[in-house]
């Protein structure tokens, strides 16, 4: 790695080639400030708010007792990141609710929420409403379902016009879209895991996101053809199945550039994806279903019939076998 | 196709001259060429010497990696790229990292700045007590007890 520091800069290149990063001769090195010194709370507090954003809201918040310069920083951090899922301690419901009192920031680039239904069940929808007032651009909610069959994901939740990035798991809770519409007019990238989804469900989304150009669905079961005519703008499709999800086994995805397919156990037909050109499939077989070499040859070479037209094709496959 | 040098100038006066595609990884740069004399030296200000040396080994370490696979993603590149960028924040000690993160903001190099807040978060706050924390950043505590114990009860859930 240290070598590239060589080439073609002429005359400078001598002075910074050799071990600045650990001798360091310079100057300002006089008395160590590494020792001592507190760096970051001089720093501005656009540039906590940047650091504190990559954290959980519980380390964020943690920052207030540190001194008081930080005790007003973390309720101004862009960002909130609840997880919960593998705490001893979770916290009561209430508790968040004062923490969310005190959360100043207008704006919010992200809001993560992990938590187990049967805990925060009345107030999930709250915190959804919460974040979504603030103009959220990142959402990423994984709602475990604990038993409880009751949930559905509150109507307002389908209509928004700030969310760029969207990641649901709901735990094989149904997507249940409301029988209005879904309008996500700034939605680029919707990612799906676990969700229950009916074709008109698909159908209603991509009506409703005119700028998607990424979707992705892990282990959505129920959807045995996958039609993505729906939407002008996707670009990206990626899929991942598992012997209780093998949804779908048809794609039709004319428009598509870039198809990822992994762990799919029952074939999967392409019925039209000529706009493709770059594909990952990853096909993995048990031999529970009883697949022969035969089976399997026909349908990669009817898979790879399809794929005329890709400049970069990515095949990876896995064979379980057990006697 | 000629390649273009950028003579750039530390505020401790240490000249750098490098590739403009290595200098462009910065969006400020741009704005301080100007067009009818960019042989001349761009001056930093706020950037000492031996960050910028950092600043320079980074972006040339990103644009070589950017030209080298054709404009799309290798995932082995983008893999050896991060391991790069792990040990090149790793050897850098904690007075360096502030002043990279400062220099990163002022140059507009997103990716870096990104790094960098990541690397500060990770590293010296994720995970570790209040106690821990102040340590690491030599944070002075300046509450008394009770404000201490005043702030950390509006939001105690986050302390246990």
């Amino acid at each position: 790695m240290a070598c590239d520091c060589g080439n073609g800069d002429g005359a400078t290149t001598a002075l910074r080639s050799h071990g600045h990063r650990h001798e360091d001769p310079i100057i300002e090195e006089a008395g160590d400030p590494s020792k001592g010194v507190d760096s970051i709370s001089s720093l501005p507090d656009e540039i906590l708010h940047i650091i504190l954003s990559s954290l959980s809201t519980k380390f964020a918040i943690r920052t207030s007792i540190l001194s008081k310069r930080w005790r007003h920083v973390w309720p101004d951090t862009p960002s909130l990141s609840f997880d919960w899922r593998t705490c001893i301690h979770k916290p009561k419901a209430d508790s968040i609710n004062k923490t969310l009192d005190r959360y100043t920031a207008r704006k919010m680039i992200s809001f993560r929420l992990c938590a187990s239904m049967k805990d925060y069940m009345p107030h999930i929808d709250r915190w959804i409403e919460f974040a979504m007032s603030r103009d959220v651009e990142n959402m990423s909610l994984n709602l475990d379902n604990g038993g409880d069959d009751k949930y559905h994901v509150p109507d307002f939740f389908y209509t928004n016009n700030s969310v760029k990035q969207l990641s649901v798991d709901l735990g094989y809770y149904g997507l249940r879209i409301p029988s209005s519409s879904v309008s996500w007019t700034s939605l680029k990238k919707l990612s799906l895991r676990n969700c229950k989804l009916s074709r008109e469900c698909i159908d209603k989304i991509l009506s409703g996101c005119p700028i998607l150009e990424s979707l992705k669905l892990y282990f959505c079961n129920e959807l045995r053809v996958l039609d993505v005519r729906k939407s002008q703008s996707l670009r990206t499709l990626e899929i991942d199945r598992s012997y209780w999800a093998p949804s779908p086994t048809q794609i039709v995805a004319p428009q598509i550039h870039c198809l990822r397919l992994s762990n799919s156990q029952l074939p999967c037909t392409f019925v039209d994806v000529s706009s493709l050109t770059e594909a990952s499939l990853h096909i993995c077989f048990s031999s529970t279903k009883k697949l022969t070499a035969d089976f399997l040859l026909d349908m990669f070479l009817k898979m790879l019939d399809k794929l005329q037209n890709v400049d970069k094709l990515t095949f990876g496959a896995s064979f379980l076998l057990h006697q | 196709m000629s390649k273009k040098n950028i003579v750039l100038k530390s505020s401790n006066g240490i000249i750098f001259e490098v590739e403009e595609a290595v200098a462009l990884q910065s969006e400020t740069i741009p704005y301080m060429i100007e067009d009818d004399c960019a042989n001349d030296t761009i001056p930093l200000a706020n950037v000492t010497g031996d960050i910028l040396a950092l600043v320079i080994e980074y972006c040339k370490k990103h644009v070589v990696v950017a030209d080298g696979d054709g404009g799309g993603s290798s995932s082995s590149s983008q893999e050896d790229l991060k391991n790069w960028d792990a040990q090149f924040m790793n050897d850098l000690d904690q007075s360096k990292i502030f002043n990279l993160l400062l220099a990163a903001d002022f140059l507009n190099i997103k990716t870096l700045f990104d790094l960098t807040c990541q690397f500060v978060a990770d590293t010296m706050i994720k995970g570790k007590s209040v106690e821990e924390v102040r340590r690491t950043l030599n944070i002075e505590k300046d509450y008394t007890s009770e404000e201490e114990a005043k702030a950390r009860q509006e939001n105690e859930w986050a302390f246990k």
